[in-house]
């Protein structure tokens, strides 16, 4: 049996699927290993990718050449973009998914690629050779070696199920967790926490009375999440829908509550502030009556619904008691509770931007492991680290992606540099330029990276150039080509903007914000034929000129920002800088740079507990 | 990257040392050290009259004694001696009090060279009282402007910088501001989900209060640059009105050429006044009349330039020089613009007494007479008591970014009325929160801390 590999993967989730797929493509023989075959790719949560933030990452993933957002594409039931009132930063693309189809589709993925091999046990332990990890042995007493080994553990690492009063170990309900690697990565001092999360029961669909519940379809033309020709848009889309909790509701949970290991102290992980249980929200936002509830399809061949914002971790008997009283479920029955999971997390300050541990080399950490939570994060850091791995052992530099270049690049910086408390999940709101990381740019953005670091294919890189060229050539037909008053004012009137007594640019009037490119186009037939001929029918290449022109003024904005911001990246800080010395520091912030030593004191400005006093404190250091 | 030679050698383990008071001879003069080593160096060179031991006991202390050089006396002192962190910079420190001559002091440097301490850098007193907590940023910009301070407007002004001032207000707006941040970002990631929205009626107050107060710190940094560089005064009239004569009997100076023939003033002379610890520079011009020399007409431009320019027209009448009615109305017109306040002063009035005696200040400049009258007017026209000079802007970086932070409110606002999209008002709303952020210190820059660090001068 080959027992020989460049990277090892551990665990095959959503970060350890992106990762072997990723660091294979790039040329790596790769050896995923995971406690159940039949599990690669599994949702275990909500069977849904994207959402606000989310579906940026996909994208992102997607333009770099990693494959979370075909499979979603492929296994997708429902599509629908968030935010659509608001601006194009704020559009988050969204798919519902067969949660069966997701996980077949990623196995069949990873199957097609010939570097990628699979064995089905569990780690016990980490070979270490001095500070350099170089392989990994099994449950079943076989040493694989490699260069590079990547932890994808998710909620593996010695987790603990709760439902109300019961306790088992388990990395998923049904599933067996797994001990050792925690415990001897503490010996070389790698530090640990705990943290847990929760997902809602699961409902049995032909129990369900949809009659008085509020349907929630998809969207009308539905788009999709890669940028690739090689998937299309959903067709045949399935419903979600919408039910309330009530105060009958909430006092039967709040009746369970001494009986719940949230609050009867069993729980000790620090649970997402941003994704709450059911009895979380019923406690911390007691003044509100009703608390939302969708409903979402499991798949196109089942009748399983899951109850999305109905996590919890209550006894079997008051989960069904509650459900009783909520609109559409009077007579639900369910197929499995909700449950709370308890996992280990080691400190993501732990590690360098590469996702590399700065206490083994060649060893990387992604996803939950790293204290995020969402398969979005998850995805994109296994593609961060396969690619960085691959990148390491063929003595390459890594990659490590800007706050102004990705929302992956956000992503990682909070957690080497700030760290996470709780589960980390995506949020616009993390990002400083988020009128610059759209979904619908991620391509201009990264996919010039991606082909470069060897991931991206040569045929999609082309197909990006040609789209990215189409783009261009709209701006500039627009930036040139006037229109007389006769032939618009008409339109200008319609849509309520005041009309124009001389010949204007196409381009001058897309800045009014009543004006939209395709009703304009639509409303000048020589116009709407002279840019079809550019775009080849392509309206997310007229959406993304549209974008260009109606947003600059804010485009450029953030870019002197973060050219400014830049500047802080370009202060070196000596690696032999002693803090400690520096008595003037805040003490928190004397420890935390002793730990993590950024290089930079852009890095430093970033890590929390770091000042901006302290940051004037190192630059008057550094003699600025 | 600019770096500057000192880096690596900057921190605390150097000891420095600079003279505290300026050059030349005086009566006394004050050598500053600074450092890990100043009470080991002080040891060496110093030797107290008394038995009180220099390292130990209660500080501050005030010590008396002879500088050594070598076998020889240099000069009996007083040492100051200060233990970290409770002094300026947060280390020992140690203030010898000279007698102020500038070989001593010279010399006195030379030894301390000699023993280890090394010059200090422009700025690096405050710098490593900075360094080490001791002031904040904006407490360091405002001792330097303590230090360029001449009046005490001035002083008033730094001070009240000094003790927090006006960035405290603009701290607890900015801090308000931040929380209503937090929820129109709130509204923008979970619109999905039932969260509270961030009121828009208190956000529009908000904005208007932080404009408000903006906007009066700016207004205020036009007569706070004025305190700095002096109330530009302009002393305008006609060729012989007695200009000149009164800018000397103001200054008490010859300072102007003056004589009987009309237009001996043919270009600007400014000097600087202060009264009341208000400091003013007047601007003596060439008489205003229609003239074909060319030399005279180029003087009569830069007049109007001056006039222009002035926050405070003395405008001269004499009996027998009175300007043309075009040029009256000239001078009207100009300070109608620039809202200068203009004070007509009635010259010659010992010969000829002013016709409205309500309407002018009686003077006579060749007499002095009259003048204090002036001066009293000059004080009363720059408006604000000096207590209340207190709160004005002085600093040209906080204009700058108050400024910056206006227009980005004003978008803001813009935002709000006009129901933009939610992530175009937060973008704005970060850029305020930004702009005021580089005044209290929360956001800092590089160009921020360049900009306060190299205006320091030797010493400080």
């Amino acid at each position: 049996m080959k027992t020989d590999f460049d990277i090892i993967i551990i665990g095959a989730g959503h970060a350890g699927t992106e990762a072997a797929a990723a660091a294979a493509r790039m040329g790596s023989k790769v050896l995923l290993i995971t406690m159940d075959m039949t599990k690669i790719g599994q949702m275990s949560c909500n069977p849904a990718m994207g959402g606000i933030g989310k579906g940026q990452l996909i994208r992102e993933i997607d333009a770099l050449g990693g494959l979370s957002g075909i499979v979603s594409d492929l296994s997708a039931i429902q599509f629908k973009i968030l935010n659509r009132s608001k601006g194009p930063a704020m559009w988050s693309p969204r798919t519902q998914n067969d949660r069966w189809l997701f996980a077949e589709t990623w196995r069949k993925k990873l199957e097609e690629i010939s570097n990628v091999s699979f064995w089905q046990d569990t780690v016990t332990r980490l070979i270490l050779e001095k500070n350099k990890v170089r392989g990994v042995e099994t449950n079943m007493g076989i040493k694989f070696y490699s260069s590079a080994v990547i932890i994808t553990s998710g909620t593996f690492l010695n987790g603990i199920i709760h439902v109300g009063q019961n306790q088992t170990t388990g990395g998923r309900i049904g599933e067996k967790s797994s001990t050792g690697i925690s415990e001897q990565l503490e010996t070389v001092g790698i530090k640990k926490g705990r943290m847990k999360t929760g997902t809602p029961p699961r409902i049995d669909g032909r129990t369900i009375d949809f009659s008085s519940l509020e349907k929630q379809p998809g969207d009308e033309k539905p788009e999709k999440f890669s940028f690739w020709p090689e998937t299309k848009p959903v067709e045949n889309q399935l419903d979600c829908y919408l039910t309330y909790t009530n105060p009958k509701v909430h006092t039967i949970l709040q009746e369970g509550f001494e009986q719940s290991p949230m609050f009867t102290g069993k729980i000790k992980g620090m649970g997402p502030r941003y994704c709450p249980s059911i009895e979380d929200k019923i406690v911390r936002f007691s003044e509100k009556k009703e608390h939302q509830l969708f409903l979402e399809p499991e798949g196109r061949n089942t009748v399983e619904y899951y109850l999305n914002g109905f996590s919890s971790s209550l006894p079997l008997e008051v989960q069904l008691k509650a459900l009783k009283h909520i609109p559409g479920l009077e007579n639900a029955k369910i197929f499995r509770p909700g449950y709370a999971i308890e996992y280990d997390f080691f400190f993501p300050t732990q590690l360098y931007p590469t996702l590399e541990s700065k206490y083994i080399d060649n060893l990387f950490f992604a996803g939950q492991v790293n204290g995020t939570t969402g398969y979005e994060e998850a995805a994109a850091q296994g593609l961060m680290a396969g690619i960085n791995a691959h990148l390491k052992i063929h003595e390459k530099e890594g990659l490590v992606l800007k706050r102004h270049e990705a929302y992956i690049g956000v992503l990682i910086d909070d957690l080497v540099y700030k760290g996470t408390e709780e589960p980390y999940r995506m949020f616009t709101s993390r990002a400083e330029f988020r009128i610059t990381l759209r979904h619908n740019n991620a391509d201009a953005r990264l996919s010039p990276i991606g082909y470069q670091i060897g991931l991206l294919e040569k045929n999609k890189y082309q197909f990006f150039l040609k789209k990215k060229e189409k783009i261009e050539r709209v701006i500039g037909f627009v930036s040139e080509t006037s229109i007389d008053p006769e032939a618009i004012n008409p339109f200008l009137e319609k849509v309520g903007t005041t009309p124009i007594n001389q010949k204007l640019k196409i381009k001058t009037l897309l800045s009014r914000p009543q004006i939209s490119i395709v009703d304009l186009i639509n409303f000048l037939p020589e116009i709407y034929t002279k840019i079809q001929r550019i775009t080849e029918n392509d309206n997310s290449v007229l959406e993304a000129a549209e974008v260009e022109i109606k947003y600059a003024g804010y485009l450029d904005r953030e870019k002197m920002l973060a050219e400014k911001i830049q500047k802080l990246e370009n202060l070196k800080l000596p690696p032999t800088l002693n803090y400690h010395a520096l008595q003037a520091l805040s003490t928190e912030a004397r420890q935390k740079l002793s730990a993590l030593k950024p290089t930079t004191l852009g890095e430093a400005s970033r890590i929390s507990g770091v000042s901006p006093s302290d940051i004037s404190i190192l630059m008057v250091h550094l003699g600025r | 990257m600019k770096v500057p030679p000192h880096v690596g050698n900057f921190s605390a383990s150097d000891t420095i040392f600079a003279p505290a008071t300026p050059e030349g001879v005086s009566a006394v003069a004050v050598m500053r050290l600074s450092g890990p080593a100043a009470f080991d160096i002080t040891e060496k060179i110093f030797k107290p009259k008394g038995s009180r031991p220099l390292k130990s006991g209660t500080f501050p202390k005030v010590i008396y004694g002879e500088i050594r050089d070598g076998e020889e006396v240099l000069d009996e002192a007083l040492v100051l001696a200060f233990r970290g962190p409770r002094s300026y910079t947060g280390e020992d420190v140690v203030e010898f009090q000279c007698h102020g001559s500038p070989y001593v002091m010279r010399r006195l440097g030379q030894i301390l060279l000699e023993k280890g301490a090394r010059t200090a850098e422009p700025g690096e007193f405050t710098r490593r009282a900075f360094f080490h907590g001791r002031l904040s940023l904006d407490q360091a910009e405002a001792v330097m402007d303590l230090i360029a301070a001449e009046t005490q407007a001035q002083q008033r002004m730094a001070m009240y910088q000094m003790r927090g001032g006006y960035a405290a207000q603009l701290r607890s707006l900015r801090q308000e501001l931040v929380d209503l941040m937090a929820l129109v970002e709130l509204e923008l990631d979970f619109s999905e989900e039932d969260v509270e929205f961030a009121s828009r009626s208190k956000l529009e107050r908000l904005l208007e209060d932080l404009m408000a107060l903006a906007e009066k710190l700016r207004r205020s940094f036009a007569s706070g640059q004025a305190l700095r560089q002096g109330v530009p005064v302009a002393i305008v009239g006609a060729p012989n009105a007695g200009k000149s004569t009164l800018l000397n009997a103001l200054l008490q100076d010859d300072r102007a050429l003056v004589s009987d023939v009309a237009g001996t003033t043919r270009d600007t002379v400014t000097d600087h006044l202060y009264i009341g610890g208000v400091k003013f520079q007047l601007v003596d011009t060439a008489g205003l009349r229609d003239t074909s020399d060319h030399i005279e007409a180029m003087g009569i431009e830069r007049s109007f330039k001056a006039l222009e320019q002035a926050r405070i027209i003395l405008w001269v009448f004499a009996p027998d020089a009175l300007l043309s009615a075009d040029l009256s109305e000239k001078i009207r017109k100009t300070a109608a613009v620039t809202q200068a306040t203009v004070l007509r002063v009635w010259n010659k009035s010992d010969v000829t007494p002013p016709p409205d005696s309500n309407h002018f200040l009686a003077v006579s400049a060749r007499l002095g007479k009259g003048v204090d009258g002036v001066r009293e007017a000059l004080i009363q026209a720059v408006g604000v008591a000096t207590s209340a000079l207190a709160e004005t802007l002085a600093n040209q970086r906080h204009y700058e970014a108050l400024g910056l932070a206006l227009e980005a409110a004003a978008r803001a606002q813009n935002a709000l009325k006009e129901n933009w999209s939610g992530e175009l008002l937060a973008f704005e709303l970060r850029e305020v929160a930004r702009h005021v952020g580089a005044i209290t210190g929360e956001v800092v820059t590089d160009e921020v801390l360049g900009a306060i660090f190299s205006r320091f001068c030797i010493g400080k």
